[in-house]
């Protein structure tokens, strides 16, 4: 068990609503840890770390207020600790990058799950995790940018930023979005209206 | 698994494929120590609060 257990002083009890509330949002901290460093096992780690942090500090938690966003930045911040300290979990690599936007588009019209996944763990943190929290998990831009610490304007750039290159990653540069019909995303996120 | 952007005009398949890593995550079931960390966390919390400060 790691240090953040070790700051616990007991001062408080905690509620069995802050334990229902850390228990219910274990799916989604998992899917948004997997998300932003591609593997399952240091997911999974970073999900019972930022866990362990959320009890410990769990009296500067407000009731009532967003608990996923206070977990998420939770979250977020263990993870931008953790690589720079682990490189295993910096998959972005510009140059690497560079070299899939040359190669010639993808003669088709339908992507694949596994190619998103890929794609997603090209792109630059920042744009990686505003894509999973906006795209994926359905935040909303303020709420993103709580989590992020940064303006709603940033949120929309970074967004806008990382759909584009996620599409041209998967389709090469010259399919981008997906054509003229891609500009209008529905459904959570409302990524491509970011811009 | 494969999402054709032919369905709808303003089908985004991009958006489509992020809810879908999301989701498909998110349904997997809990791991037991993740369930097991809480325990061991309130325990330990418990065994603090009988501790004499």
């Amino acid at each position: 068990m790691s240090d953040a257990v070790e700051q616990d002083g007991g001062r408080k009890p905690p509620t069995a609503e802050f334990r229902k509330q850390l228990q219910d949002i274990i799916p989604s901290l998992r899917a948004f840890a997997r998300g932003l460093c591609g593997n399952r096992e240091l997911a999974d780690d970073l999900a019972q770390e930022a866990m362990m942090r959320a009890w410990a500090a769990r009296d500067s938690f407000e009731p009532g207020t967003n608990f996923r966003a206070w977990i998420y930045m939770i979250l977020r911040n263990h993870f931008y600790t953790t690589i720079r300290k682990n490189a295993r979990m910096t998959s972005w690599d510009p140059e690497a990058a560079e070299r899939i936007l040359i190669q010639e588009p993808a003669q088709q019209h339908a992507i694949h799950m596994s190619d998103v996944e890929k794609a997603l763990q090209q792109l630059p943190v920042e744009q990686r995790e505003m894509l999973l929290l906006v795209g994926a998990g359905g935040a909303s831009y303020e709420e993103a940018a709580e989590i992020a610490g940064c303006a709603l304007g940033t949120v929309k750039s970074r967004l806008a930023r990382g759909r584009t290159a996620l599409a041209a990653i998967i389709n090469g540069p010259d399919e981008g979005e997906f054509g003229e019909n891609r500009q209008n995303a529905t459904g959570r996120g409302a990524m491509s209206s970011a811009a | 698994m494969r999402l054709d952007n032919a369905v709808e005009p303003d089908f985004d398949p991009i958006a489509a494929a992020l809810r879908q890593m999301h989701d498909g995550i998110a349904s997997e079931p809990v791991p037991d120590d993740f369930l097991s960390l809480l325990d061991q966390l309130e325990e330990r919390m418990a065994e603090k609060a009988k501790k004499p400060s």
